[in-house]
């Protein structure tokens, strides 16, 4: 009786052990996987939301001469308007947000195509952009993690010292 | 039995010996998570430095010699002027974000600030302005940016 009873917590306390290895190991490899899935997200906003302002900063800066950036609504949108002219033609670039996505739009300055037809440039939730004052922009982009960067962005032809 | 009974230990230390392992092999993977973990957060506290930081260089550029008004576009403050150099202090939240002071509020709870950022100028033959970032909790720089504005001939 007592060997049998001896070999059953034997066995049992094998299994205990067995069963709490097992259990860490699963918590372990669960605690990765959420350190990678939010390392990963954090990441992949991040690119986005900072890729965004890198984008509309830079074109901008092409921009910067007298008159060119703009902020005007278009179909009832904030558009950051870009103006500039190629052998003879004046252009615009329009920036602006529509389906979750940054959208750029390059045509003719008179040209009446619509927002539709820009193309994507990175996702994100929210864009919008305001003059303080004059040549000198605030853009602010909410990320598709629905947190805002804003950033101030001088223009030099128009205004800074 | 003898037999059964040293079988029956072996086989326990063995499961000890590979629990042993498993124990120290996944103390490093946790702190190897937490590390990225950190890193993941440095980064992005590094990136909105820039990001705050640059807004505050266009403010500059923007108006080099008038410190009340870059000051008042982020909510900060302008110490006293020392010798040749003038400081603007502006207090930033955790997403670095300039935190606005509750002003004749004084039952509202003003945001404590988690970061400051230091803007220093210097008046020698060119202006030197000093941008720093530090952490309140742990004193730490967090990022740093030296700009020089040189006055254009005939201003």
């Amino acid at each position: 009786m007592k060997k049998v009873r001896s070999s059953m917590i034997d066995i049992l306390f094998t299994l205990a052990l067995f069963c709490v290895f097992s259990a860490t190991a699963l918590g372990v490899t669960l605690i990765g996987s959420r350190v990678y899935q939010n390392s990963a997200f954090a990441m992949e906003n991040h690119f986005n939301s900072t890729t965004a302002i890198s984008y509309v900063k830079e074109k901008m800066h092409q921009h910067d001469h007298e008159g060119a950036v703009k902020v005007e609504i278009v179909e009832g949108k904030q558009v950051l308007i870009l103006n500039s002219s190629l052998e003879g033609y004046e252009l615009k670039t329009m920036i602006y947000e529509q389906d979750g996505f940054l959208k750029e739009l390059y045509v003719l300055k008179d040209s009446s195509v619509g927002l539709d037809g820009g193309q994507n440039v990175v996702p994100i939730e929210k864009f919008q952009v305001e003059e303080i004052e004059e040549g000198l922009f605030r853009i602010c982009i909410t990320g598709k993690d629905h947190i805002e960067k804003t950033i101030l962005i001088g223009m030099q032809a128009n205004g800074g010292d | 039995m003898n037999i059964k009974n040293s079988k029956s230990s072996l086989f326990l230390m063995e499961l000890i010996i590979v629990i042993m392992f498993f124990a120290l092999a996944s103390g490093s993977c946790i702190q190897l998570f937490a590390k990225a973990h950190q890193l993941t957060e440095a980064t992005t506290v590094k990136q909105q430095a820039m990001m705050i930081t640059d807004s505050v260089i266009a403010c500059i550029k923007q108006r080099p010699n008038d410190l009340e008004w870059i000051a008042s576009r982020f909510y900060g403050e302008i110490l006293e002027k020392e010798f040749m150099e003038e400081k603007v202090i502006i207090s930033l939240d955790d997403s670095l974000n300039p935190v606005e002071k509750n002003i004749g509020n004084k039952n509202q709870k003003s945001k404590t600030p988690s970061y400051q950022l230091t803007m220093t100028k210097t008046n020698t033959k060119a202006e030197n302005y000093k941008i720093e970032i530090i952490d309140c909790k742990t004193k730490q720089l967090i990022y740093q940016q030296d700009i020089v504005c040189h006055q254009a001939i005939g201003k």
